[in-house]
């Protein structure tokens, strides 16, 4: 063979061998989303978050948003991708061409061009080779184990689990907050609201409501979540988790001690011939912030859950209980409510109950930026909750219907009277139009509890709901 | 030129051969779910995903091996956990 065949067939056992190699190299793209559109008309929401402001003639609203969610996952093999999903929400007419100042939630009015991209997660998701390990890394959602009272939000942070022969090992770390102000003018800031309310370990009745956090240095003032847990298939219907949690704040260092909470929660699952039962209890230890040389207040509270789901002719009949402490005198030294995470700001609770499948009572889980309930924050102002659950769920060639019975109290509270916060009954009749795209109609009526019987005058109106929604889902 | 062009075809039927090969001797398996392979054209959503891996489940140990079978559980629970979050509020 001449020097100039050998080269050719060279060149073409090359080329053959880079024209295998590229699949391998290839990354599988996978794209999924939401597109949902609700009309609402209500006595109660507003297109914000935040508790239900009970009034006596609160008027009726009507009006339609929209939300869509766009992720994008590159998964380079079955051990690395990278997971994005990002969100615009709309109200329609609200708002374009950035007119209001404001960015996200917006886009809906005349013209509707407006920068409204929200993001949602943006994370890392990983094995370490030769290992059974797991990471998840960066901007991501977290199931807390707990049904979601402990966190169900978005934030930035560090996940890893290792599959065991017996189940699990796990830990996380979250960042929630680095209270960076900047430099010149806009180094000195009042603290958000949330900075002062008793989540960030700070009692809302302290006189440090407003505080002023001067800082430019990141990573001085924070506020984080660490979480250590094991799950155990005690047998193969049976499955029992244990968790510790700290919450962990000095956010208001300059002028508070810091506040430390400590979770320690076992939860579980099991089978029970045709049923799934499953619960937990979580106990609150530690102390809050206070105004530096007093003392601060220790922290003893707990909560609890027993839930089950069972075939019940048809259908599938579903129950839940959910105990949080409450407090009744917040002036002392021991608090007893359970101390619960909100972001922000008081309309966004880094929390939440969506088991309990109410529309008004608690928050519900289509909710976008219309969310509001009666008991937004489960700390519900200090005084906990007692909440009993009853649903069905139906489903009838490509009709379903969902029906749900709600009832609930304080736990605790100070004031003279009735701890009963009402009852709610609310249904959702839907039409499956095609795998992914469904149409329904949501109903919700609450009826008030003595606990708001008013001391004179006129009772609040007894709060209702009516949504017409289609979900879209690939 | 001619070895060398027999060779370079050769090489070539080899190598178009051999997934249809690797198909031939597994076809019962779906190796884009099982492992991210061949995924190649592709595009599924949520709920074609869960309904193939659903398929493939049901087919047990008949064609898949109990560590394939947990592998393939997993990744529903993954789509579940998928639909889950784009639909839930948070």
């Amino acid at each position: 063979m001449s020097m100039k065949k050998r080269l050719l067939a060279v060149a073409a056992v090359s080329a053959l061998t880079v024209a295998t190699a590229v699949p391998a190299l290839a990354l599988d793209n996978e794209f999924h989303g939401l597109f949902r559109v609700r009309g609402i008309i209500d006595n109660f929401n507003d297109g914000a978050g935040g508790p239900v402001g009970l009034k006596n003639n609160p008027g009726t609203r009507s009006y339609i948003e929209q939300r869509a969610r766009l992720m994008y996952i590159a998964k380079a093999n079955d051990d690395l991708k990278l997971v994005t999903h990002f969100e615009f929400d709309s109200r329609w007419g609200d708002n374009s061409y950035g007119s209001n100042g404001s960015t996200r939630n917006n886009g809906g009015g005349i013209g509707a061009d407006q920068t409204n991209l929200e993001t949602k997660n943006i994370y890392l998701d990983f094995n370490i080779p030769s290992t059974p390990v797991n990471v998840k890394l960066g901007i991501q959602g977290f199931d807390d184990g707990y049904k979601g009272i402990i966190s169900s939000t978005d934030a930035a942070g560090l996940v890893a689990k290792a599959k065991m022969s017996f189940g699990s090992l796990g830990g996380a770390y979250f960042r929630f907050d680095d209270a960076v102000t900047g430099t010149g003018a806009a180094a000195t800031a009042t603290a958000p609201a949330s900075y002062t309310n008793s989540y960030v370990g700070v009692p809302a009745s302290s006189t440090t409501a407003g505080s002023v956090i001067q800082n430019s240095t990141p990573g001085y003032l924070t506020r984080d979540l660490v979480n250590l847990n094991a799950k155990v298939n005690v047998t193969k219907d049976v499955k029992v988790g244990v968790d510790y949690y700290l919450l962990y704040s000095d956010v208001l260092r300059q002028t508070q001690n810091r506040a430390n909470i400590h979770m320690a929660g076992i939860n579980a699952e099991a089978k029970v011939g045709p049923a799934t039962v499953d619960g937990f209890v979580l106990y609150q230890t530690g102390r809050l912030g206070s105004a530096i040389g007093t003392d601060s207040q220790k922290v003893s509270a707990f909560a609890a859950n027993v839930g089950a789901k069972v075939k019940a002719g048809p259908g599938t009949l579903r129950a839940n209980a959910l105990y949080i402490s409450g407090n009744r005198d917040n002036g002392t030294s021991t608090r007893n409510d359970f101390q619960t995470i909100l972001e922000r700001g008081a309309t966004t609770p880094g929390h939440a109950f969506y088991a309990s499948e109410m529309q008004i009572m608690l928050r519900n889980k289509y909710n976008m930026s219309s969310d509001r309930a009666v008991v937004f924050d489960l700390n519900n102002g200090s005084q906990g909750l007692l909440g009993g659950f009853v649903g069905y769920d139906l489903a009838i060639d490509k009709f379903f219907m969902n029906s749900n019975l709600g009832a609930a109290a304080v736990a605790r509270s100070a004031r003279a009277g009735s701890d009963y916060l009402g009852t709610e009954l609310n249904t959702e009749i839907g039409y499956k139009m095609y795998d992914n795209l469904t149409t329904s109609v949501q109903a919700g009526y609450m009826l008030l509890g003595q606990y708001y019987k008013p001391a004179n005058g006129s009772w609040a109106e007894n709060p209702y709901t009516a949504k017409l929604q289609v979900n879209y889902t690939f | 030129m001619k070895k060398v062009a027999v060779m370079v075809m050769a090489a070539f039927m080899m190598s178009a051969a051999m997934p249809a090969f690797a198909q031939m001797t597994k076809e019962e398996k779906d190796q884009c779910l099982l492992a991210s392979k061949s995924c190649m054209g592709e595009v599924s959503s949520i709920q074609q995903k869960m309904k193939k891996l659903n398929a493939e489940i049901k087919k047990g140990k008949k064609v898949y091996s109990a560590e394939e079978l947990k592998k393939l559980q997993d990744k529903l629970k993954e789509a579940e956990d998928i639909l889950d979050k784009l639909n839930t509020n948070n």
